[in-house]
């Protein structure tokens, strides 16, 4: 039935075409075009370049992202840093301070005895020591020095010297800086 | 057809180094064809006649790249097409709205001393074709009166080829359907 309607209805009628004054108009036309084509000047050869864009962007990218990356943590760690010395003051303990602070604490270890290598002597040098750097840290910051734990907040205080009546406390101040306290008095 | 095939094989390079001898050979064998093609798509004999201008003028541009084109025919269909559908959206912006009914007279020859009866089957076509969907009406155009093939109309209209024959069966079924229902 579908051949039928294609071959005894479609196929019987003929297609009307283009008017014949539209051949001899669309010819001229397109031989306008063709002149017009060869009149122009040719296009100029595209520069080839030894290198592909994608390689280069990618490197540029890469170059890019790592830049940026540095960047960022210094200024991550420069803020951190701001941050830090505006809660608890703008100096770091110092390489001596924590140098002496070892030895120091050793000696509160319950399991020091009376014939360990640190006496008396050389725990009175340390102190004499830190108290020095203590005080070089006094004139090198201009600030008043802290009276008591209560006067340093959030403080872990590890008292050095239990027995004289002066004294110096260090105060590990939020685990990384310390802050050296001159006791006026034993408890 | 095979009219067609030797068009592709000879006609190519001339083509594409600028030949216009070869640009009428290439009218004479397929504007006509082309040209019913767009009146049935636009619906309008005078923008038929702009659109196959067009086409030409499109075909000229490509230049040295008519080499690389398989289907010339195929190519040729879709270039129409695309130049149809580019006079539809100006259209549409200029908001003309005109009613663009196809009659026998547009579409087909209409020999007024013919018999009665080849009168009636051009009308009968004509209106046939205006109650088809676009996409039914096009696949059947280019069948029937295009000389295509399912597989050049698919080149033609961007679709795969099996969408083509479906749209191909399904347009018959609505004609015998419409003719049954004038029969009974």
């Amino acid at each position: 039935m579908n051949d039928e309607i294609e071959s005894h209805i479609l196929g019987q009628v003929t297609p009307r075409g283009a008017d014949r004054e539209l051949r001899e108009q669309t010819l001229r036309r397109v031989r306008d075009e063709l002149t017009r084509q060869n009149d122009s000047p040719a296009t100029p050869p595209v520069r080839q370049s030894t290198r592909t864009r994608r390689p280069l962007s990618a490197g540029a990218i890469s170059a890019a992202v790592l830049l940026l990356g540095i960047v960022t943590c210094v200024w991550v760690d420069r803020t951190a840093r701001q941050r830090l010395d505006a809660a608890f003051g703008s100096t770091v303990a110092t390489r001596q301070i924590i140098t002496y602070n070892a030895p120091t604490m050793a000696t509160k270890s319950p399991t020091a005895t009376r014939g360990s290598p640190t006496s008396s002597d050389s725990f009175g040098t340390a102190i004499t020591l830190i108290h020095a750097t203590y005080r070089q840290y006094l004139f090198e910051n201009r600030e008043e020095p802290v009276r008591s734990r209560r006067d340093v907040p959030h403080t872990k205080s590890s008292q050095m010297d239990g027995r004289g009546a002066r004294g110096i406390s260090i105060h590990a101040v939020a685990g990384k800086r310390l802050v050296c306290v001159e006791r006026e008095s034993t408890a | 057809m095979n009219e067609g095939r030797g068009l592709e094989r000879d006609l190519r390079s001339r083509l594409a180094t600028g030949d216009s001898t070869a640009f009428a050979e290439l009218y004479d064998a397929c504007a006509d064809r082309i040209h019913h093609f767009l009146v049935v798509f636009l619906g309008s004999r005078s923008d038929a006649d702009d659109a196959l201008q067009e086409t030409f003028l499109r075909v000229a541009r490509v230049g040295r790249g008519l080499l690389e084109i398989e289907n010339l025919r195929a190519f040729l269909f879709h270039i129409a097409r695309n130049e149809g559908r580019r006079l539809i959206e100006r259209r549409t912006r200029e908001s003309d709205r005109r009613d663009h009914s196809l009659t026998a007279d547009d579409l087909f020859v209409v020999d007024e001393a013919g018999s009665m009866a080849s009168r009636e089957r051009a009308e009968w076509v004509a209106a046939a074709f205006s109650h088809l969907e676009p996409e039914l009406r096009e696949v059947i155009e280019l069948k029937v009166y295009g000389e295509l093939t399912l597989r050049e109309i698919a080149e033609a209209v961007g679709i795969p080829p099996g969408t083509a024959a479906t749209r191909y069966r399904r347009a018959l079924e609505l004609l015998r359907s419409l003719l049954a229902e004038e029969d009974s």
